[in-house]
């Protein structure tokens, strides 16, 4: 019989936010508590949770929708540079801490993706910045002249309209509005990107931390009740 | 069955679009139209009601491929009242033009002239709106104050001393704002005023902070009672109102987090309707002391349709209240309960 399956989450968490939006969207009831650390409870038994480490998911979120956004280049660049301005602690929601009038600098990411036979080399800084709303990239996708890219979106990646595209506080709130999809499940590029004459693409989006968390609720629900959610 | 009042909507802005969403839905009303000026994000988001323009908005809607219905003029010879939703304080441009097509009107911007109206806040002043032809609704901050007036009796509250701290602009808003530092008023803010004219002889203070924040106001308040209250029998008035959320007097209060985890709930925008509440230990028997937080882009949503319905000709507060509250799922709380 499958077993029945709660997440209790310590309002008080930075990751609250975003952990209540995938319960939500999986199903999954949520118990509230006001101390302690986040637990699920299987046919009434608690059992802990170890969050996912913050540099873990940092890595997680910024390598996945930048190579959501780099496969939308054809043909794929020969190499991709972004900065990342991260939320505030890292998550989007409210932060226990971060920095007040302050960018922080944080360690550079290096992944390489594959798109069909072409490997594309990626190096982010990731910049903690005073803002929870969402996290935003600013990216060069570098080709070459002979080779102009085209930008040709994907999903997860859309294209906002330009009433939404001018900030983050319009594009979140957009996609708020639109309610076709959390902002976790999407990458939202705010400007038609344009290549260069020197062969370059230059982009700049917004996403969020619930698809990672999502996931790994996920699959925390079904190891626990012992069935596919 | 009573055919549906029918409503007209001014603006899809931060007001605005919560009013249309929430008049839809309910029983014995009707959304006819919404007029617009431009199309906002809001209005983008959303291309299939039916929006009628003001003034040169119809160029602007074709140009996102929305094809506006009529102008306000056609809009309102259909409905039996307006919900003016527009910039705070522009109200009196277009009430001339309500009275002359004998339009019912309900302001919501924060309205200061009498010309428009009574203020009105339902639960103390209900019947003001019974048969008024036009008035104003008070603001969210003077909402938030106006319940809890009302659920430990207007006539048991002598004096009401209020700080609002407030945000410095609105969630959709990126180019206002205090970036840093808090921006104390001159002068009393109008807090105080609406509380003095929602209950004759009441005296109220109250003082405006302006706070790089969008996470919604929080007003400090101290109420002086015309006489002692055992500190259970106020506990026990205040988490009788389902609007009202009481929290135990050692928890932290983070507006942060109150409002972020409002996701769970599955509400639109994630509005909280409810107002936070957290009373400090009694100082003496005849003082209330306490924080209140509020969702200040949807706290008034509640009394609005109180005051829509007091509009459709429901002459009994509480059953508009009980009406509201069913509509929208304000739940009286278990004592003790967890959660926002």
């Amino acid at each position: 019989m499958r077993a029945d399956v709660r997440l209790r989450v310590n309002a008080r968490r930075p990751v609250a936010s975003s952990l209540l939006v995938e319960a939500r969207l999986a199903g999954v009831p949520v118990e509230w508590c006001d101390d302690g650390d986040a637990a699920l409870v299987v046919d009434g038994e608690r059992r802990s949770l170890a969050l996912p480490d913050p540099v873990e998911l940092r890595d997680a979120v910024v390598t996945a929708a930048v190579g959501s956004l780099l496969a939308c280049v054809d043909p794929p660049p020969e190499s991709a540079e972004c900065v990342v301005l991260a939320p505030a602690a890292g998550l989007c929601g409210p932060s226990g801490q971060g920095p007040i009038d302050a960018v922080v600098l944080g360690d550079l990411i290096r992944r390489r993706y594959r798109f069909g036979h072409a490997s594309v080399p990626m190096v982010a800084r990731v910049v903690t910045v005073q803002h929870t709303r969402c996290w935003t990239v600013l990216g060069t996708a570098i080709g070459t002249p002979a080779r102009p890219p085209v930008w040709r979106p994907v999903p997860p990646v859309v294209l906002l309209p330009p009433v939404a595209g001018r900030d983050t506080a319009s594009a979140t709130q957009y996609l708020h509005e639109t309610e076709s999809a959390e902002l976790s499940r999407q990458v939202a590029v705010l400007r038609e990107p344009e290549a260069t004459g020197d062969g370059t693409l230059r982009f700049a989006a917004v996403f969020g931390d619930g698809a990672y968390l999502g996931d790994w609720l996920k699959d925390l629900v079904r190891d626990a009740s012992g069935v596919a959610t | 069955m009573s055919p549906a009042f029918r409503l007209a909507v001014l603006g899809m802005g931060v007001i605005g679009k919560r009013v249309v969403h929430v008049v839809g839905r309910q029983p014995g009303l009707e959304l006819v139209g919404v007029a617009v000026r431009s199309a906002s994000i809001a209005v983008h988001a959303q291309p299939h009601l039916p929006y009628y323009t003001t003034g040169t908005g119809a160029p602007a809607l074709r140009a996102v491929g929305i094809e506006p219905r009529g102008r306000l003029e056609d809009l309102l010879e259909q409905v039996d009242a307006v919900v003016d939703c527009g910039p705070a304080r522009s109200g009196a441009q277009r009430f001339p033009h309500y009275r002359r097509v004998g339009v019912r009107s309900l302001f919501c911007g924060g309205e200061r002239s009498p010309d428009l109206g009574p203020l009105v806040s339902p639960a103390l002043n209900y019947q003001a709106a019974v048969g008024a032809a036009s008035l104003r609704l008070t603001s969210c901050n003077s909402t938030a104050l106006a319940r809890v007036v009302a659920a430990l009796g207007a006539e048991n509250v002598a004096e009401v001393n209020a700080t609002v701290l407030r945000c410095g602009t609105d969630t959709d808003k990126a180019n206002k704002g205090i970036t840093d530092g808090a921006v104390v008023s001159a002068g009393d803010s109008h807090h105080a005023a609406d509380l003095e004219q929602l209950v004759p002889g009441l005296i109220g203070r109250s003082q405006a902070v302006t706070l790089p924040m969008v996470s919604g106001h929080v007003i400090q308040v101290r109420l002086r009672l015309r006489r002692a209250v055992p500190a259970d029998d106020v506990r026990a008035a205040l988490h009788a109102v389902p609007r009202i959320s009481l929290r135990p007097p050692d928890e932290v209060m983070d507006t942060a987090v109150i409002k972020a985890c409002q996701a769970g709930r599955g509400r639109r925008w994630r509005d909280r309707y409810e107002l936070v509440m957290r009373l400090d230990p009694p100082q003496s028997a005849d003082t209330v002391t306490g924080w209140l937080s509020l969702d200040n882009e949807a706290i008034i949503i509640p009394e609005l349709l109180d005051v829509v319905r007091a509009f459709s000709g429901s002459t009994d507060p509480a059953v508009a209240r009980s009406t509201t509250d069913d509509g929208l799922s304000i739940r009286p709380r278990p004592a003790g309960s967890s959660g926002w």
